[in-house]
């Protein structure tokens, strides 16, 4: 088992690490519509039929309900369909033997004869509330509990995406990255699976929406984590853009309200919240220029002198200098190099060696010197020696050279056959300070403002604004359109630009023209341009040239920008969307501010993250009532009602009436009570588990991802202190849940099985859930990530050594005609009917004594039997009107003729196998098939659907359903894979705002339901008798360390 | 509570002129989004359905003009609230088909 030595393990770092060591990606085949039509016109239709199987799916992007194909190639089974939005094949089943065999057993009858919605089901999955079209009853009802968490979120920004911050009061475009080299991240901490740091700067703040005003907050936490993975680029309508993962989530402006949208969940259309006016800059702006000029080059700082140095004391730099000194306080200047290891502090004049011209220590931004700027931003360039303006109207020059005379700068004019003309500056020391002081980068697709621009007075931005469209900028004239339009190759520049507008409110659009439709281009080209009333007060501010404005004319009256303002912010629409591979840090934000946003990117209003992001949202939590009702009406389905109940979340156990409601379920006549949970509570209260426990809870469904704490980072140091109190507790049992993902854990899934056998005092089971990838997911990442049933099968007959094979698990349904019999004897009813493809089962004995793992097929001939069942199917019906001999005579040829499928030769020894199932089918009752679970481990595999591989043929057959507060009772994979329908909207009818949640619970604290797992308390667990006894003193059953 | 049992909610009955079962489909699935509607079915093929929303979140004129493509033509309207709406859905009130022996 792999260990973190030192550190808190990083389930995100070891993730990145798992996933970049791919061991292999599934291939989907190309299909052509041509070929697809061709399929589908000779595709079987009714349910079981042979490959190719034609059926219905949901497009993932436009939810449309289209047809779809189930065919096979390759020996594996592929679901392809057409949606507007192309051809999308997924991977269904990966054995297509597997695929028929189950096939064979799958169930035909319909078991429910009530619904809870009119709708007939004709537009399956859009009719769901069970319809009457619905085959199967409910075997496991789900109820949401609340969807409070005690684990939160993690969504970032890559590291080189920019936020608008003030840094010790100073606004300033940052990177990530770079603000991140001035955090001190003395706080680790893990969040649902993600691990990192975080530090809590004094001195950050953002732009946020307060009110509709944009206002700066304190930034609180300043966190990262690292990420290996998509991170999706949103572009809006107006240009702007912004680089986030996937989990990010957004201000989506809807019905006149914000909601929050996560970046994969966002579409075409929606409407984004962007800044449009902030306020900035001061009086004066001055650079400190020997501050800024720590960052030259050690050989220009031995060239550049401090003047006026004359009431220094010298002295202290004697030993290293010698005499030189004397020199200098002769001459009143010393070298910049020099004067930096005196420390001194002061005003004085910078010059540089053989040059007269000076420059003051503290450098005011003129509107003189902004205008230059902004001229060489335009059209200028660094050599290595000065600074180059290319000039291309005698108005521009005039304008350049005014300016240079008004600075005092040497500069020359320079014309060279057949090239435009060019202003040189020959000062060394300007050059530094455009370059350092100012941080203007080299190269035009690289081009920025200076790094200060927000801080500039406001008629030196106008100035800097002025030189940049009378060097680059061009006025656009139609016959009822005009526009002032600045283009340039550097997106980073227009990013300054729109930020620099903003702060004169003056409202911009950008446009890209791809490189690919400009000849030769080496770069896209972006333009901003400013239409409407916003041009007019462009042109009223800015000194233009006179070509300008000839062109300009008479602007007339022009019309308000057509977008909806809200504040300083305005609605802005998304036009696209994209991924692209990440891996690096990626960094958040956790704002004061209650509306807990903040601005990034191009001006995008965006949730702060983390901790506490789901402060401030609505809260479901059904009442006691409502829940009772959801009870009853699953258990009242016609003719077979819901025996078994999931109280999930959110995480279930933040419930304060939990045990209320457990006993509740059994109230309501429900044999099975299970828990799904993280377990984290209940590793930390014992006391909660023994009144859970009491209450009725039969299992805890509890998540296990995985053997190590990078593959199971959700719980992996909680788990042994939770089966402590379980054991102290006499139960619940527990079934361990972990979601399979290819080149993640699926190298995982032995080592699980054989960690639930060395825990059979309290793990009744191992349910494998193959991963489901809702929402966008590109076709790449589902290739390296999906896992079918059939693979994670193939995985454990490898990762067992061939204990558990292929030909040991048996599909869902077969219990159906198990459940028959079981029916007819009993009187208990425990069908499950879903599709053959939705999951599969078995069960393993273990033989202690000799340490071996007997899968109950090596003993038991299941199919056999089944098929002897059937035979008897019409003899076992009429089993209730029989008389009393004639039922005996049958029973006991059944029990006869069972002992004919069971060979003892084979069987677990120690453990009278043949009696605790004789028990089961005897009393057939939830007792009896405890005690079956005491002494084997149920593996199972359920295989819940996502948008890629939907078909509509096993959501009408599902067996588990989630009730909702409106009446209706919904398959599981529509009520996540929909949510928009369902679960997310059925929630937000019925959840209490913020401000009714705490004016019912006014001693609820938000922070107390969140989990944060420290540093000590891994330490304290790695290091413990408990760890090891539940990790590593444990039975190889498989020989898997061979 | 975003929503009490008290609430009243319009239920309209529909006929539809113009309509086959992609666009029902598509149509369903754009009112169903709404908060405001609790159930809508559009049946492509008896070209027949109904909705069942509340009026103060999204007025009748606006779902009308959500289905105007599909000619709808309203053949009855009443009210009902939520509670009735949820009882109404209960198994037991819904139960048909075969006795199971």
């Amino acid at each position: 088992m792999a260990e973190n030595v030192g550190e808190i393990p990083s389930g995100e770092k070891e993730f990145a690490q798992s996933t970049r060591r791919i061991r292999d990606i599934v291939e989907f085949p190309e299909i052509s519509e041509d070929e697809f039509h061709a399929l589908l016109r000779k595709a079987s239709r009714a349910y079981g039929g042979p490959l190719p199987h034609r059926t219905l799916s949901i497009c993932p992007e436009t939810r449309r309900i289209v047809q779809a194909l189930v065919w096979e190639k390759d020996g594996k089974v592929w679901v392809t369909k057409k949606c507007p939005e192309g051809m999308i094949t997924d991977l269904y089943y990966e054995d297509v033997d597997l695929y028929y065999r189950f096939s064979k057993w799958r169930w035909e009858e319909k078991e429910l004869y009530s619904a809870n919605v009119e709708n007939t089901g004709v537009n399956c999955p859009l009719d769901c509330g069970m319809c009457s079209r619905h085959r199967s009853h409910t075997s496991l009802l789900n109820i949401v509990l609340t969807n409070r968490c005690n684990l939160a979120c993690w969504y970032c920004l890559p590291k080189d995406e920019e936020v608008l911050f003030r840094i010790h009061g100073k606004p300033q475009i940052v990177k990530m990255e770079d603000v991140a080299k001035l955090v001190d991240f003395k706080y680790s901490v893990e969040i649902d699976g993600f691990s990192g740091e975080y530090g809590r700067p004094e001195w950050l703040e953002v732009l946020t929406f307060k009110d509709g005003k944009a206002e700066w907050t304190k930034v609180a936490k300043f966190l990262r984590r690292r990420h290996r993975g998509k991170v999706y680029r949103i572009t809006t309508h107006t240009g702007r853009t912004i680089r986030t993962t996937p989990e990010h989530k957004f201000f989506v402006y809807s019905n006149g309200e914000l909601i929050k949208k996560r970046a994969d969940e966002l579409k075409t259309g929606d409407e984004l919240v962007l800044l449009w006016n902030f306020e900035g800059g001061g009086d004066k702006f001055e650079i400190d220029l020997l501050e800024a000029f720590r960052e030259i080059p050690e050989e220009e700082k031995e060239k550049i002198y401090v003047r006026g140095i004359g009431g220094l004391d010298l002295s202290p730099l004697r030993k290293e200098y010698g005499d030189k000194v004397y020199g200098w306080k002769s001459n009143g200047s010393m070298p910049l190099a020099a004067f930096y290891k005196l420390g001194a502090t002061g005003e004085f004049r910078l010059g540089r060696d053989g040059t007269p011209f000076e420059l003051p220590s503290r450098l005011e931004i003129t509107q003189a010197l902004a205008k230059l700027i902004g001229y060489f931003i335009a059209d200028g360039h660094y050599t290595d020696k000065d600074l180059r303006i290319t000039v291309g109207h005698d108005d521009v020059e005039e304008e350049v050279v005014s300016a240079i005379r008004e600075l005092g700068l040497p500069y020359s004019l320079l014309q060279a056959e057949g090239k435009a003309k060019q202003i040189v500056i020959g000062s060394r020391l300007m050059r530094l300070v455009f370059k350092y002081a100012l941080g203007i980068p080299e190269k035009a697709e690289n081009k920025r403002l200076p790094r200060d621009f927000l801080r500039f007075p406001f008629e030196v931005k106008v100035a800097l604004l002025s030189g940049l469209f009378n060097g680059d900028g061009y006025v656009v004239r139609g016959e009822r359109h005009l526009s002032m339009g600045y283009a340039s190759v550097s997106r980073a520049l227009i990013r300054d630009m729109l930020y620099l507008l903003a702060s004169l409110g003056v409202f911009a659009r950008v446009y890209t023209v791809p490189k690919e439709k400009m000849n030769g281009a080496n770069y896209d080209l972006h333009k901003l341009y400013i239409a409407g009333q916003d041009m007019v007060r462009l042109v009223e501010l800015l000194e233009l040239r006179e070509g300008h404005r000839e062109r300009l004319g008479d602007v007339g009256e022009r019309k308000q920008v057509r977008v909806e303002r809200v504040g300083d912010f305005f609605v802005d629409v998304v036009e696209s969307i994209g991924t692209e591979d990440y891996d690096g840090y990626v960094y958040d934000l956790e704002v004061e501010s209650g509306e807990h946003a903040f601005v990034a990117g191009d001006g995008v209003l965006i949730s702060n993250c983390f901790f506490y992001a789901k402060e401030g949202q609505p809260i479901y939590e059904p009442t006691l009532e409502q829940i009772r009702q959801m009870l009853r009406n699953a258990k009242k389905q016609y003719p077979i009602g819901a025996n078994a109940v999931q109280l999930t979340g959110g995480e279930p156990t933040l419930r304060e009436d939990l045990v209320e409601i457990i006993k509740m379920a059994h109230e309501e006549g429900y044999d099975h009570v299970q828990l799904n949970t993280d377990g984290i509570k209940l590793a930390f209260d014992p006391e909660l588990v023994k009144r859970i426990r009491e209450a009725g809870t039969n299992t805890l469904y509890m998540s296990y991802d995985g053997m190590t704490p990078q593959t199971n980072w959700k719980n992996h140091w909680e788990v042994p202190l939770i089966f402590e109190n379980v054991r102290k507790a006499g139960g619940p049992g527990i079934v361990l849940v972990p979601t399979t993902i290819r080149n993640v854990n699926d190298h995982e899934l032995g080592a699980i099985i054989n960690f639930g056998l060395n825990h059979l005092d309290i793990v009744r089971g191992v349910n494998f859930q193959p991963i489901s990838q809702v929402g966008r997911v590109p076709r790449r990442e589902r290739q390296r990530f999906r896992i079918t049933i059939a693979g994670a099968i193939k995985r454990i007959e490898q990762q067992t050594n061939d204990v558990i094979t292929r030909e040991d698990w048996y599909p869902i349904p077969i219990a159906g005609h198990i459940a028959r019999f079981f029916e007819a004897f009993t009187g208990s009813k425990y069908y499950m009917t879903s599709h053959f493809a939705c999951g599969a089962a078995t069960y393993v004995f273990l033989d202690r004594e000799h340490k071996r793992v007997v899968p109950i097929s090596r003993f038991v001939d299941v199919e056999g039997f089944v098929n002897f069942l059937e035979s008897k199917a019409e003899e076992i019906e009429r089993w209730k009107t029989m008389g009393r001999l004639r039922k005996l005579k049958l029973g006991a040829e059944i029990f006869l003729k069972f002992k004919s499928f069971y060979d003892d030769k084979y069987a677990p020894k120690g453990l009278k196998v043949l009696d605790l199932i004789k028990n089961a089918f005897m009393h057939g009752n939830y007792d009896a098939l405890g005690k079956f679970h005491e002494n084997s481990l149920f593996l199972g595999m359920m295989h819940f659907m996502d948008e890629y591989n939907y078909d509509v043929e096993r959501v009408e057959r599902c067996v588990i359903h989630y009730a909702m507060p409106d009446g209706r009772i919904v398959p599981f994979c529509t009520f996540n894979v929909i949510p928009e329908l369902y679960r997310d909207k059925v929630q937000a009818q019925y959840s209490y705002t913020w401000e009714e949640w705490k004016a019912l619970h006014p001693d609820w604290d938000y922070k107390k339901d969140k989990y944060f797992r420290t540093k000590e308390f891994v330490e304290k667990m790695r290091n413990s008798e408990l760890y090891r006894k539940t990790y590593i003193d444990i039975e190889d059953y498989f020989g898997l360390a061979k | 509570m975003s929503v009490g049992p008290d609430k009243r909610l319009t239920r309209l009955e529909l006929k539809f002129g113009d309509v086959n079962w992609e666009r029902a489909t598509i149509k369903q699935y754009e009112l169903e989004k709404e908060l405001a509607v609790w159930r809508v079915f559009i049946n492509g093929y008896t070209k027949s359905g109904f909705v069942v929303f509340d009026g103060d979140l999204l007025p009748k004129e606006e779902v009308l003009k959500r289905l105007s493509e599909l000619k709808p033509e309203v053949t009855a309207e009443k009210e009902v609230t939520v509670a009735e709406l949820v009882e109404s859905s209960m198994s037991w009130n819904n139960i048909f088909g075969k006795v199971r022996g």
